[in-house]
C-alpha cells in the first residue's frame, strides 16, 4: 500500500482505471495517512472519511461498468480549507465564517470532481490565509513535518503537510504572497502558482482579490502538470479568469529544456543568508551540470519598489474585504491577523490606486529588462533556513511587519508581477527541506513542468523523513 | 496576436522610456509646443523629488484608523509602516503617466502570452 501511496496521483488513476487496485482501498488508506499527518502536523481541519468512500465505492462501479473515466477518476485528494462546497462551511481557517452553508461548488472543486476525484478531507491554513508562517492561532499551528519544531510555511500549510507526509499527492492552495510557495518550500514539495488569471476564483475565499491566485501543491511535477490542465482556463464566475487558451501541459513537461536560459541575479539572491544562498546554488548546479540549462546574468531592478507597490494593494484589498468583520467582530481574529488587518485602513486610497496603475508598467519593464535575454529566472522562497515555530511567533506585535516581510521577501513582488513560479525543492543533502522558485514569463507555465520533470529525474521526489509508512 | 511590441505601443511610457534607451541621457527635460516640460527619464527610475525628507511621522491627531480598537503602540507601528510605503508610491507617481490605467496589468498579462491565442 505504501507504493501506492507515494505514487503520483496520475499513476493512482492508471491502478483504479487498471483494477490493481480499488478507490475504496485506495480511501482507506489516504483516511489512515491523513489521521496520522494530523498527528504529526496539525494538518486536518475537517475529515470526510463516510462521504469519501461513499464517493470511492461510486467510482469502483463506474470501473467495473466499463464507463469513461476521467483523469483523477477514484483518486481521493484533500485540499486547503477555503473553498466552497455545496451544503458546506469552510472553515478559511478561522472563527469567523460563512453564516450559511455554500450553494455551490467552487470552480476548482467543480472541475476536479468533473476529473473523477473525490475529497477526503479539509486541510489546516493559516487565518484567513493570511500569514505565510503556518502559524494560526485559533486552530493551532501547523508543524513541519520533517521537524514539528519548525514552520511549515503557510498560507496553504495541511496541503503541503499532507503531500509531504504521503498521504495525499496533491492538493489544492492559494498565493497572495507566498501561500503556495512557501510552504511547498517548507515541506519539500513542488507547487505551481500559475499565472495571474490562470485558474478561477469563483467560490475560494477572497483575501486580496488583485493579487489572489489558485494553484497546487504536488510532490510530482507531473501531477501539477495534470492537474494545472485541469484547472485551468476561461469561467464565467470569475470575471478575471484569463481567456488565453490551455496548452497540453503534460505534452510540453516532455519537451527538452537543453540551452533554456536560466536568469541570475547575485546581488538580489545575496540579500538571503548564505546558507540559503549556497541551497541555491546546489539547484543551480544540478540544473545546468544535469538538465542542461544555460546559466545568465539577470537582475530584478525594480524588486524593493515592487514589495511596496505590492503591500498596497494586499493591505488595502484584504482589509477591504474585512471591514465588517473588523467593525463588527474584532476580537475575533487571532492576533496576528487582526494586526496586519489593520495596516491596511493606514494606506490612502491615492497610493493604492497608484500601485494598481502602475502595476502594468512594472510587469512590462521586467519583461523588457529582466527577461530580456533569459526564458526563466531563479530566486531562493525562504530568505533563511527554515525558523522554529516559537522563533516567528510574533503573534500581533508591532514588530509583525517586519517579521513577515523578512518570510516573503523572494515571494511576495511576484504577485504583483503576477509571473506563474514553480517551486523545487532543493536536494537535502540530510538537511531539512527548502525550496527555490523557478520563474517564467505569463503563461508558460509549460516550460516551468519541462524544467522541473527533467529536475525531479536527478532530484527524485520524496517523503518527508522519520515517519514510517504502513 | 498582441505581441509584446504592440504592448509597448499601448503603454503610455513607451517614447520616454525609448528616448532614454537611445540617447542613454537620465533627466533630460524636453519641452513641447505648449510649453509644457516632460520628463525623458524612464517614468519610474527614482526622481531627485524623492530625496525629500517627506515621510510623514506618526501623530495622534492624525489618525485614518480611528474607527478601530487598535492599541498606540501598534497604531504607531502601522502608520510608520504605511509611510514608507507611501513615500515609495508618491516616488512612482511622479513618473506614472496619467493614462496609465488598472487594466493595462491584465492587458500586458495577456500579450506576453506566447501561444497568443485567445477564446472568446
Amino acid at each position: 500500500m505504501s507504493d501506492i501511496l507515494t505514487a503520483s496521483a496520475r499513476a493512482q488513476a492508471k491502478a483504479i482505471a487498471a483494477k490493481k487496485i480499488s478507490s475504496i482501498e485506495l480511501t482507506k488508506a489516504v483516511i489512515a495517512r491523513l489521521h496520522h499527518a494530523h498527528e504529526i502536523s496539525n494538518a486536518v481541519v475537517t475529515m470526510e472519511a463516510d462521504e469519501a468512500l461513499k464517493a470511492a465505492k461510486s467510482a469502483d462501479q463506474a470501473v467495473a461498468k466499463g464507463r469513461d473515466l476521467g483523469p483523477l477518476h477514484g483518486v481521493p485528494l484533500a485540499h486547503k480549507d477555503m473553498f466552497d462546497r455545496t451544503g458546506k462551511i469552510a472553515s478559511w481557517g478561522a472563527k469567523i465564517r460563512a453564516t450559511k452553508p455554500a450553494s455551490e461548488d467552487a470552480t476548482v472543486i467543480a472541475r476536479y470532481k468533473a476529473a473523477g476525484s473525490h475529497q477526503v478531507a479539509a486541510l489546516h491554513m493559516t487565518e484567513f490565509a493570511f500569514g505565510p508562517t503556518g502559524h494560526n492561532y485559533v486552530l493551532g499551528h501547523a508543524r513541519n513535518p520533517w521537524d514539528p519544531t519548525r514552520i511549515t510555511g503557510g498560507s496553504s500549510s495541511g496541503t503541503a503537510c499532507s503531500v509531504a507526509l504521503g498521504a495525499i499527492p496533491a492538493g489544492l492552495g492559494s498565493d497572495t504572497g507566498g501561500s503556495l510557495r512557501l510552504p511547498a518550500a517548507c515541506c519539500g514539495v513542488t507547487s505551481i502558482k500559475p499565472t495571474w488569471g490562470r485558474v478561477s476564483r469563483a467560490g475560494a475565499m477572497p483575501l486580496a482579490l488583485c493579487l489572489d491566485t489558485l494553484g497546487v501543491i504536488a510532490r510530482h511535477v507531473e501531477d501539477l502538470a495534470l492537474m494545472l490542465g485541469i484547472l485551468a482556463g476561461h469561467d464565467d464566475r470569475d470575471p478575471a479568469a484569463s481567456h488565453v487558451d490551455v496548452p497540453d501541459y503534460r505534452a510540453q513537461m516532455k519537451k527538452s529544456v537543453k540551452g533554456v536560459k536560466l536568469g541570475i541575479d547575485k546581488a538580489l539572491i545575496a540579500d538571503a543568508d548564505p546558507a540559503m544562498v549556497k541551497m541555491v546554488e546546489r539547484v543551480i548546479t544540478v540544473l545546468t551540470k544535469s538538465v542542461g540549462l544555460e546559466k545568465t546574468k539577470c537582475r530584478f531592478e525594480d524588486w524593493a519598489t515592487i514589495d511596496h507597490m505590492t503591500q498596497l494593494i494586499q493591505f488595502p484589498d484584504a482589509a477591504s474585504a474585512h471591514a465588517g468583520y473588523m467593525l463588527s467582530r474584532a476580537g475575533d481574529y487571532g492576533p496576528q491577523v487582526r494586526t496586519r488587518l489593520e495596516v491596511g485602513h493606514f494606506v490612502s486610497a491615492v497610493d493604492h490606486m497608484t500601485a494598481l496603475r502602475a502595476r502594468g508598467t512594472f510587469l512590462q519593464r521586467t519583461l523588457d529588462t529582466t527577461f530580456a535575454d533569459i526564458d526563466v529566472a531563479i530566486l531562493p522562497i525562504n530568505a533563511d533556513p527554515l525558523p522554529t515555530i516559537a522563533e516567528l511567533d510574533v503573534a500581533g506585535s508591532p514588530r509583525v511587519q517586519q517579521v513577515m516581510g523578512r518570510v516573503v521577501k523572494f515571494t511576495r513582488p511576484l504577485n504583483y508581477l503576477g509571473l506563474p513560479t514553480l517551486t523545487l525543492p532543493i536536494p537535502r543533502q540530510g538537511g531539512l527541506p527548502n525550496g527555490v522558485q523557478i520563474i517564467g514569463k505569463p503563461y508558460t507555465e509549460g516550460l516551468l513542468f519541462a524544467i522541473g520533470a527533467a529536475y525531479q529525474r536527478e532530484v527524485p521526489p520524496e517523503i518527508a523523513a522519520g515517519v514510517g509508512l504502513e | 496576436m498582441l505581441g509584446v511590441r504592440s504592448a509597448l505601443v499601448q503603454m503610455p511610457f513607451r517614447h520616454t522610456r525609448t528616448a532614454r534607451v537611445s540617447r542613454g541621457s537620465r533627466g533630460l527635460l524636453a519641452q513641447d509646443k505648449a510649453g509644457i516640460v516632460a520628463t525623458e527619464e524612464h517614468p519610474l527610475d527614482p526622481s531627485p523629488i524623492m530625496t525629500k525628507p517627506s515621510a510623514p511621522i506618526y501623530s495622534p491627531g492624525h489618525d485614518p484608523a480611528q474607527y478601530l480598537d487598535i492599541p498606540d503602540e501598534r497604531r504607531a507601528a502601522a502608520a510608520t509602516h504605511v509611510a514608507t510605503l507611501s513615500e515609495t508610491a508618491r516616488r512612482v507617481a511622479l513618473g506614472l503617466p496619467i493614462q496609465c490605467d488598472v487594466d493595462d496589468f491584465r492587458r500586458v498579462l495577456v500579450a506576453s502570452a506566447p501561444s497568443g491565442r485567445v477564446t472568446k
